[in-house]
């Protein structure tokens, strides 16, 4: 059975803050919480193929939650990192203040499908969403979503 | 990197597409339909309509046998009624309309084309021309409405052959596929022909597939069992068999002897009586004469013999049905016996459309007839009566002329539905069978594929390739692909797995109907997935040039339907093979390998 959401989103891999206002800015931002990660393999790889994956089509999902992620050889399992911006990140024609960077290895669909599916169904709860912003730590921000996931 | 806004959402997943995609989920989990299951429903709908164009092609006859004759009864029976000019003159006319109808027929259809069900089956691609079908169906229609002495079965089990061809050619099966969905036709034109399910797959699977492969019968027997329950709706048959007969009793053990020495005169008879048919066609061959004038000399002689004994006229129905209930002197069958037999060899030699089944059936009900009144005279108190002598002749016969013994026993057991008769029958048709081979090695049926080069298609099925079974322009999507996109992809086609290719179509991998099931309940996924998120890279591909076996065992180690054919060169996507189709076509091989050459 793979990990659930909140045993692999350590809340070392949460920002509360991000300072990023442009989108690739916010992504590679987030995403450099998982830089150290021990199954990052390839962290250059990761981002440019996060990017490229934004690139074919935008991964906000609505609601104000974006989850750019990558199925790629640069991870060993499964990474997630989340990233908050109270002013919120321009995706498209969304705007984001919850961004979930996902990565997970090339082969494990299934995985990747758990976590994102997870995420989503958590997110587009307006309570939780609620919760979310008004955390005042990466653990709170955790148990949040640990607690209904 | 590109400019964010002009970024596209991809489409929402549509609300009313979810429960169609949780049941296509939910059907596929729980019956894993393959494409020989769908064959199976195709098979059923051939079926179907090969019953509805056989109860045309009868009310047609009657109806033009009603314009040309005035008369609603019987063939035979008509013809009794009529002054001698007109039994002389209505099969001449019959034949001279169906060779009309063919002359005039011919500048509709096109030409060089094999209208054959049979070739289609075993040596084509399972294609019926259409509109020569139609034309050959419409001559038989002449010949048999006035008394031609040939079955109606040939032209019935064309016209469901033909209609049977449709759906293959329609949706772009590949041959095997093709020519199995034309073999229920021929299997339902025979089962509503007869009011004979067995029987009808049988004579498929027995003469022209030569197999009993589940792979190919089970669908003959659907489309059989399908025909005949159409067939049975209406007041022409009804529940009841094609011939009644007069209840059968053995008294003693010995009496069988007398049964099999009938099966021994059989086998010995039928090669002669398959010799003789093709004397006639020689002889109406040799005598050059133009098609119109050939198939009304043929008339002529069989209204010159329904002059003296009108019994020759038809296919011999009647005439079965009233040898077995014992209405005749051995002299007067003797008399229609032989007429009957001329009629036949005139009708059939001067090229009309139509079966040689039923008259073949008449051929041998009157050889056990007259071989029955024989050992009855010897034997007066036995059970040995003529009409049972009647019944076993006709399967001793017919497996003798057609190599069929499975067919002609389980024929004549479902025509009569008469159990006591069977050890007596299949002694006979065993004898018979085993008798005429030894005599005659080709059958009715296999002169004329033997003719038409069927080693020739021994040896293509040998080589074939997975190219040759390919089918092209399976659904694809590309990476980009949303959830909405696939998800409506699923819906649309019964595959569990759909191929994924980029803009040059090569291939990259597929999605998996299973992959998704978890989140059917969460649209909002829609918003995120694209179909690079969920691709399965590993997927076994095949290429064109690899042998029918090894593809096979590419089968072996994956549990979908299909594989996907990629050119070797560039990995573009070509097309996809079904695994029921590689079976079918190495069914068709496995039986080549061991079937003697016809």
């Amino acid at each position: 059975m793979p990990p659930s959401t909140a045993q692999i989103l350590q809340p070392s891999q949460i920002l509360l803050d991000i300072a990023a206002t442009n989108k690739n800015e916010a992504i590679l931002e987030v995403a450099a919480a998982v830089r150290r990660n021990a199954n990052m393999k390839d962290y250059r790889t990761f981002c440019e193929e996060l990017l490229a994956r934004d690139e074919l089509r935008s991964t906000a999902a609505g609601y104000g939650v974006a989850f750019p992620h990558a199925r790629t050889d640069a991870v060993s399992e499964i990474v997630i990192a989340a990233g908050r911006s109270k002013e919120g990140v321009q995706f498209g024609e969304e705007l984001v203040h919850f961004i979930f960077v996902i990565g997970t290895p090339r082969e494990k669909v299934s995985e990747y499908l758990v976590a994102v599916g997870t995420l989503a169904r958590q997110l587009r709860t307006e309570k939780v969403r609620t919760a979310l912003t008004a955390a005042t730590t990466p653990e709170e921000f955790a148990r949040t979503l640990n607690r209904r996931g | 990197m590109g400019d964010p806004t002009q970024q596209q959402k991809p489409p929402r997943l549509r609300p009313h597409l979810l429960p169609l995609l949780k049941l296509r989920v939910f059907l596929s989990e729980r019956f894993k339909p393959t494409e020989l299951q769908f064959t199976l429903l195709w098979a059923g709908l051939v079926g179907f309509l090969g019953g509805l164009s056989s109860l045309l092609f009868r009310e047609t006859t009657a109806g033009v046998h009603y314009v040309l004759t005035h008369s609603t009864k019987g063939l035979v029976q008509s013809f009794i009624d009529m002054p001698p000019w007109q039994r002389f003159v209505t099969p001449a006319m019959g034949g001279a309309l169906a060779g009309a109808t063919i002359l005039f027929g011919v500048q509709f259809s096109r030409k060089s084309k094999s209208t054959d069900y049979m070739e289609a089956i075993v040596l084509g691609e399972g294609n019926v021309p259409f509109r020569s079908s139609l034309v050959k169906s419409i001559s038989a229609l002449f010949t048999i409405a006035t008394g031609g002495s040939i079955g109606r079965e040939g032209p019935l089990v064309q016209l469901a052959a033909v209609v049977a061809s449709l759906p293959g050619r329609f949706r772009n099966w590949p041959a095997p596929r093709r020519r199995l969905i034309v073999a229920c036709g021929a299997a339902a034109g025979i089962a509503s022909a007869y009011n004979a399910p067995i029987a009808g797959a049988l004579f498929v699977a027995e003469i022209i597939l030569g197999s009993v492969a589940m792979e190919s019968f089970g669908p003959l027997v659907f489309a059989s069992v399908i025909a005949t329950m159409t067939v049975r709706q209406s007041t022409i048959f009804g529940d009841s068999p094609l011939y009644n007969v007069p209840t059968f009793r053995m008294n003693a053990t010995w009496e069988i002897l007398p049964y099999a020495a009938l099966g021994i005169v059989a086998g010995l008879a039928a090669p002669w009586f398959l010799r003789f048919l093709r004397l006639c066609e020689t002889w109406f061959e040799k005598s050059r004469l133009p098609l119109i004038p050939r198939l009304t000399l043929g008339g002529i002689i069989v209204g010159a013999l329904a002059v003296i004994h009108p019994e020759v006229a038809g296919n011999g129905y009647s005439s079965i049905n009233s040898i077995l209930h014992s209405e005749w002197t051995w002299e007067l069958l003797l008399g229609v016996f032989a007429c009957k037999i001329l009629a036949t060899g005139a009708t059939f030699g001067s090229g009309a459309v139509g079966g040689v089944f039923t008259p073949t059936l008449f051929v041998g009900s009157g050889l056990g007839y007259l071989i029955g009144c024989g050992f009855h005279t010897l034997w007066p108190h036995s059970g040995l009566t003529p009409s049972a002598f009647a019944l076993v002749g006709m399967g001793a016969f017919l497996a003798a002329t057609t190599h069929a013994p499975l067919m002609a026993m389980l024929m004549v057991f479902e025509i009569t539905l008469d159990y006591a008769i069977i050890l007596p029958l299949m002694m006979g048709c065993v004898l018979a069978y085993y008798l005429s081979i030894g005599i005659e090695p080709t059958s009715i049926y296999s002169e004329a594929l033997k003719r038409k080069g069927a080693r020739l298609f021994e040896e293509q099925l040998s080589n074939l390739r997975v190219m040759d079974l390919m089918k092209t322009s399976p659904p694809v999507v590309a990476v980009t692909a949303g959830f909405s996109e696939i998800a409506q992809n699923f819906i649309s086609h019964r595959f569990n797995y759909l191929y994924v290719v980029n803009e040059d179509r090569r291939f990259l991998g597929v999605v998996s109907l299973h992959d998704i099931k978890p989140y059917l309940n969460e649209p909002e996924m829609a918003d995120v997935i694209i179909a690079e998120d969920i691709l399965r890279e590993d997927f076994p591909t095949v290429t064109p040039n690899v042998p029918l076996q090894q593809a096979l065992e590419y089968f072996g180690h994956h549990d979908g339907e299909r594989l996907p054919v990629l050119d070797e060169q560039d990995h573009k996507l070509m097309g996809s093979i079904s695994k029921s189709d590689l079976l079918l076509a190495i069914a068709e091989r496995a039986k080549m390998d061991t079937a003697p050459a016809l």
